[in-house]
Order: structure tokens, then C-alpha cells, then sequence
């Protein structure tokens, strides 16, 4: 047995779709995410989200190494073998899917080794990690069964065409999905729905390894064609378990959850997996701190969304998801100032300034303080929020640290004082 | 004997193909001969239980097929290489042929060798590593009666092997042939047209025609139902022409 294992390993095919699976996986998750490494259960999802990329091709590769039987004429001799029934494509499959998982597994070592680097020890979150080994032993075994069925060569793209439309097309709210963006530490997995996944990637596998190909004119021997018809069944019924099971992901539970806090005055308290957003949230915090004895109005503590149950409450909250970037989490500290704005209910018909001034001062006051906070200008493609004038905001942004605070405690005193009548 | 079938029908639509065939098999090399459509495929893939009957039954080595774990237990017996037969392009030829070997349950501490004396006895072992897509006809042709006759099964059957061999290598084969059947003591069953072949091992014929048994003995016999009124160069096939139009006028 393992003389034609490792004759299969050293033969297959996906020895040249490995690298393929690795290069693609790599890219998702260094190029298209960010800031996963800053959180264990983002890391996770991260190293999911690499592998629900993949999933065409982990199909297609799997597709065209079943279709071996089909590319190899009249093999009935190695049918006729006295194996035990399925124990060559037991074999087959099981390579087949190693090299697959492989792939996933360097994606989650290049995780893990980056995150350890960036945040401090720490594992991914092992639901993710199993996630992601559900979505692409789905798609091995439905590519592998699929080509095993039909002899066309066209099958190879077609499995990979209709993994690609579920992807894609089953939004990832859904039941049914295949794919998962982040994993924010106030989510976790559904255990209900991965324990369906898993279901669903093993009868998979028993149909791949089951499977006879449509054009198999031998008379079934000793009940066989019972065993693939009991595959697809198991099949149907593991789909409508995910179904049944709802989201992927659920909301966390705080209970017997300890925050981790930054050690600073004004303290902002995180889910222990985000450890690592720590010393970022500790820059922000001193600077929060510098517009506090200024002046402005700063919450005195941050919590983050989940930690104090899942409903809105007065404390303010924040919400780290790593797949919005730095400035966006910035953003959700300042969005605090900004709405403890207090303006006049009452307008004013002899103001000082017109109430286009005012409006305009309002805009910058509002987002002057992510840009302080942050330290500078937004990455590109990161801005968002209200609109404001970018050249006045350069301007403020020129003069040194003192006189743009005063500024901003001068703006915000003048538009709580007085808010002038007329159209913006 | 070594392999008898008794009763044995088999057909691919409404018409039987064969039809209560009866046919035993010895011990030694059987040739197995008759016209285009008349059955010897289909009666090797039955013989080597890549089909099953509709009826009849077979047996090998006095056990009879009754059940699936008798048909995997004859299986390790049995070496089978069909006229087009396939092979996995990206395995060399050791690769198949030892895979061959594992299917037929060759044990694991044995494969190895069986695996290099299938192949130097087909004289294959200076491309042993070299991909089976990359092997002329003949080559591949000497590769796939290597992944029959790995690990010597008592029973091989040879559906056309010597096409694509040149002269020398059909000298060769029936070299091969010959001393196999005398170290495996079973039965050798080859499908052929060339009745040159059949003559040279001298050994059992069978001919197929319409899917009966129009004659099994010993080649010389069938030499003696010729004569010159029917057409052939050598006794062998002038007795071939001879049985079958005696069974196509019983008939």
C-alpha cells in the first residue's frame, strides 16, 4: 500500500496545481486582506477566506486528476482487481485531497508566522481553520465526483464554473455560503453550521470515491450501486442541514470574557484575541488624551461592540474589524467627538458667519480629529466618512499641533454657541 | 482444468452475444481463434470477471463464482490485458506495472521483485523509467503483458498481444509465453489472428464462431480437419476455415 501511495503522490497531477492553490491562497491573503495578523480569530478567517478563493481551481485540479480514468482507454483490467471495492480510488482521492489541504496548510503557517511576528504568540482560531478545510474538501469532492461521472474533458472547467458561481453568487449572509470575508472577534463560527460543512465535505468524499463513470457498461457486482445513491443521499441531507443551521458566523458571547485594556488614561478595552491592535490603540489613546486636556469633549473609555452585550448602550463602543484598515478604526474613536457635538437647536437669524461657513467649519471640526489622531493623511482608497474641503483640511494640517488644536477648540466653541438661519 | 464455464450467456442488447457457451479451459497455453465479432473479447473480459454472465456459470480452479468474494479471490489469480488496453500516460512503466501487481493483491514484500522480473522478461528494463506515453506501440504493447503477467498469476489472459510487435519480438513472446507456462504450471489464453503464433506453441485452440464453440483440441487436431478444398497456406488454417464452415452448414 504505501509503495503505490507514494506512486501516486509522485505521479498526480496536482504536484502541478499545488503551486497554483499556494500562489493564489498567498495572494489573497497577503495582498487582498490586511491587518489580519493583529487579531487570532481575523488570522483564522483570513486563512479561510484564502482557501474559499481557491475553491475553482481545488475543483478543477481535483476534476482532472479523477478524469485520469476516462484520459486512459480501456483500463477494465484495473478494474477487475482483487482489491477491496473503491481501495484505488480511496488512494487516488485521499493524494488528491492531501495536496489540496497542503496548500491550505502553508497558507495557515504563512498566517500564523506573520501574525506571531506583527501581534505576539497566539493560534488561529481553530473553527476558522476548519472552516476553511471544509470549503475546500467541498469543492475536491464535488470536482472529483463530478469528473469521475462524465468523460468529457469539458467537465475539468465546468466543476471549476460552478464552484466559482456558487462562490460567488451565495452571498455570504446565506446559509448555503461557501466563503467568509473576516472574522471579527465578536463573531465566531456557528458550530452548528461548520459541524453541517464538514458533513456535507465527507459525503462528498464517499460520492467521489464511490462514484462509476456514466459510460460504465460492467454490471454492477455485490450491492455497488447502492453506496454511491447512499452518498448522494447523505449529500441532499447535509445540504439541508446548512440550510437549516443558519450564518456561518454568530454573534460572540462576552461571558467569561476578560478584555484586554490599553494601559493609558483614556482606556479602550478590546476582545483578548485582539491583542495585538494594543500598541496602535495605545498611540491613539495618548493622542485622544492630548485633545481631552485641550479642551474637546473625548470619552473618558472605549469599549468594544459585543463586550458589553450586543445591543447599543451609552458607553461608547467601537468595532475593530481588521478588514477596514487603521484609519477606518481611527475613524471609530473619533466618531465620538463628533457626535457629542452639541449645536444650537435654535438657529440664529444675525449670526457672525453665514450658515454655509458654519457648515463647512462643521465638516472639518468633525474629521480634523481622525486626521490628528492618525497622524496624517489616509492610505488611498481608505477615506469615507463626510465629505469636507480638502484644501482648508491641508491647510490646518500645515500649521503646527498647538495652534491646530486651538483652532479646533476655537471652531468647535464658535459652532456650539451659534448656529446661523439659512440654506447650506 | 483450470477454468470452465458452463452455460454461459452474455450479450450486450437483446441479442445474446454467447449462448449457454460450455467450454473448458486446461491447463497449458490455449489459443483462442475465430472471425471478427465472434465473441473472444467479450469471452476473455467474462473469463477475467470484468463482466458478469446473465447466465451460466464459471469456474477457476475448481472454485466456482458464485459471489463477489469469490470473484476478488479468483481476481488475484487472474492476469488480463485487453487488445486496446488502457494505461495511466504519466506513470513510467515500473509505476504501472507494479500497480498492476498491487491490484491483483501481489504482497508488499514481493512487488518489487515481481514488478522487475515482469519487466526484464519482457525486456523492457532499459526503459523501465520512462513514461508509458512516451513508449513506441510495440514497447507499450511489452508493457502491458508485463502488468499481466506481474507476480505470475496461474491464469493469464492475452487478448491480441503480439499486435505491433515486430518478428524478433513475436519469437520473444512466445519464448515467454512458453516458459511462463511451464513456471506458473496454470493456464496462458491468448486471442489472436495470427494462427502462426497458435502453431508455433502447438498447444490447446479453441475457435469461436457466432458465439459457440465450433472447436477445442489440441492444434494438431484441428490441422487434421483440413483439407485442400478448403483455402489457407499451412494445415492450421485450412482446419480453421474447415470448422467453421462445418458449423456454419450444421447451422
Amino acid at each position: 500500500m504505501k509503495h503505490v501511495l507514494w506512486t501516486e503522490v509522485r505521479r498526480s497531477p496536482l504536484r502541478w496545481w499545488f503551486p497554483v492553490l499556494v500562489v493564489l491562497q498567498m495572494t489573497v491573503l497577503l495582498v487582498k486582506q490586511y491587518d489580519w495578523e493583529f487579531a487570532w480569530s481575523e488570522t483564522g478567517a483570513a486563512a479561510a477566506a484564502a482557501a474559499s478563493f481557491s475553491l475553482p481551481i481545488a475543483a478543477m485540479a481535483a476534476g482532472w486528476a479523477a478524469h485520469r480514468e476516462h484520459r486512459s482507454g480501456d483500463i477494465s483490467q484495473l478494474h477487475a482487481h482483487s482489491r477491496l471495492p473503491g481501495l484505488p480510488h480511496v488512494v487516488q482521492f485521499g493524494v488528491t485531497l492531501a495536496y489540496i489541504l497542503s496548500s491550505y496548510a502553508v497558507t495557515v503557517l504563512v498566517a500564523w508566522a506573520t501574525a506571531v511576528g506583527a501581534s505576539g504568540w497566539g493560534v488561529p482560531w481553530p473553527g476558522y481553520l476548519m472552516m476553511g478545510v471544509s470549503f475546500l474538501t467541498i469543492a475536491t469532492g464535488f470536482g472529483y465526483a463530478a469528473c469521475r461521472f462524465v468523460g468529457s474533458r469539458l467537465a475539468v472547467p465546468a466543476v471549476g464554473m460552478v464552484m466559482f458561481a456558487v462562490w460567488l453568487m451565495v452571498d455570504k449572509r446565506s446559509p448555503l455560503t461557501l466563503q467568509i470575508l473576516g472574522g471579527y472577534a465578536g463573531e465566531e463560527p456557528a458550530v452548528a453550521a461548520l459541524a453541517w460543512r464538514l458533513v456535507l465535505a465527507l459525503s462528498l468524499c464517499g460520492l467521489a470515491v464511490m462514484m462509476r463513470p456514466q459510460q460504465d457498461r460492467r454490471r454492477p457486482r455485490g450491492g455497488v450501486i447502492a453506496l454511491p445513491v447512499a452518498a448522494t443521499g447523505l449529500v441532499m441531507v447535509a445540504v439541508a442541514g446548512m440550510a437549516a443551521a443558519g450564518p456561518l458566523q454568530v454573534p460572540r458571547s462576552a461571558e467569561g470574557v476578560t478584555p484586554v485594556c490599553t494601559d493609558t488614561a483614556i482606556e479602550i478595552c478590546v476582545w483578548p484575541d485582539q491583542a495585538g491592535f494594543i500598541p496602535e490603540l495605545e498611540r491613539y489613546a495618548l493622542r485622544l488624551e492630548e485633545l481631552d486636556r485641550a479642551g474637546l469633549d473625548v470619552p473618558v473609555a472605549y469599549t468594544e461592540r459585543g463586550l458589553l452585550g450586543h445591543s447599543w448602550s451609552e458607553h461608547p463602543n467601537l468595532r475593530l474589524k481588521s478588514a477596514t484598515g487603521e484609519w477606518i478604526r481611527v475613524g471609530e474613536l473619533t466618531f465620538h467627538i463628533a457626535i457629542d457635538l452639541d449645536s444650537p437647536d435654535e438657529c440664529v437669524t444675525d449670526a457672525t458667519t453665514t450658515a454655509q461657513e458654519w457648515q463647512q467649519d462643521l465638516q472639518l471640526v468633525v474629521v480634523w480629529p481622525t486626521f490628528y489622531v492618525f497622524g496624517g493623511h489616509p492610505p488611498p482608497g481608505n477615506g469615507g466618512g463626510p465629505p469636507f474641503d480638502r484644501e482648508l483640511m491641508a491647510e490646518i494640517l500645515a500649521l503646527p499641533e498647538e495652534e491646530q488644536i486651538a483652532w479646533a477648540v476655537a471652531t468647535t466653541d464658535r459652532l456650539t454657541a451659534e448656529r446661523p438661519c439659512g440654506d447650506v | 482444468m483450470m477454468m470452465s464455464l458452463a452455460g454461459v450467456t452474455f450479450g450486450y442488447g437483446d441479442e445474446p452475444l454467447l449462448s449457454s457457451l460450455d467450454l473448458d479451459i486446461p491447463h497449458g497455453i490455449v489459443g483462442l481463434l475465430g472471425a471478427n465479432g465472434a465473441g473472444k473479447t467479450t469471452l476473455l473480459k467474462i473469463l477475467a470477471t470484468v463482466l458478469k454472465p446473465q447466465a451460466g456459470t464459471i469456474t477457476v480452479a475448481g472454485r466456482e463464482l458464485t459471489d463477489f468474494a469469490a470473484v476478488r479471490s479468483a481476481r488475484g489469480e487472474i492476469g488480463y490485458l485487453p487488445q486496446d488496453f488502457g494505461y495511466f500516460r504519466g506513470f513510467s512503466v515500473l509505476d504501472f506495472v507494479s500497480y498492476c501487481g498491487w491490484l491483483r493483491g501481489v504482497p508488499s514484500g514481493r512487488l518489487a521483485e515481481s514488478t522487475t522480473q515482469a519487466v526484464d522478461a519482457v525486456n523492457l528494463s532499459h526503459c523501465a523509467d520512462t513514461r508509458m506515453r512516451k513508449l513506441s506501440g510495440g514497447m507499450l504493447r511489452r508493457a502491458g503483458i508485463a502488468s499481466a503477467i506481474v507476480g505470475d498469476p496461474p491464469v493469464v489472459l492475452l487478448d491480441e498481444p503480439t499486435v505491433g510487435l515486430d518478428p524478433e519480438q513475436r519469437l520473444d513472446f512466445r519464448e515467454l509465453i512458453g516458459s511462463l507456462s511451464t513456471r506458473t504450471g496454470g493456464c496462458i489464453v491468448l486471442s489472436t489472428h495470427l494462427v502462426e503464433d497458435i502453431a508455433a506453441l502447438d498447444e490447446h485452440v479453441v475457435v469461436l464462431d457466432g458465439g459457440e464453440v465450433c472447436f477445442s483440441g489440441r492444434a494438431a487436431e484441428l490441422a487434421e480437419n483440413s483439407s485442400d478444398d478448403h483455402r489457407g497456406d499451412t494445415p492450421i488454417e485450412r482446419g480453421y476455415v474447415a470448422v467453421r464452415r462445418k458449423r456454419a452448414v450444421s447451422s
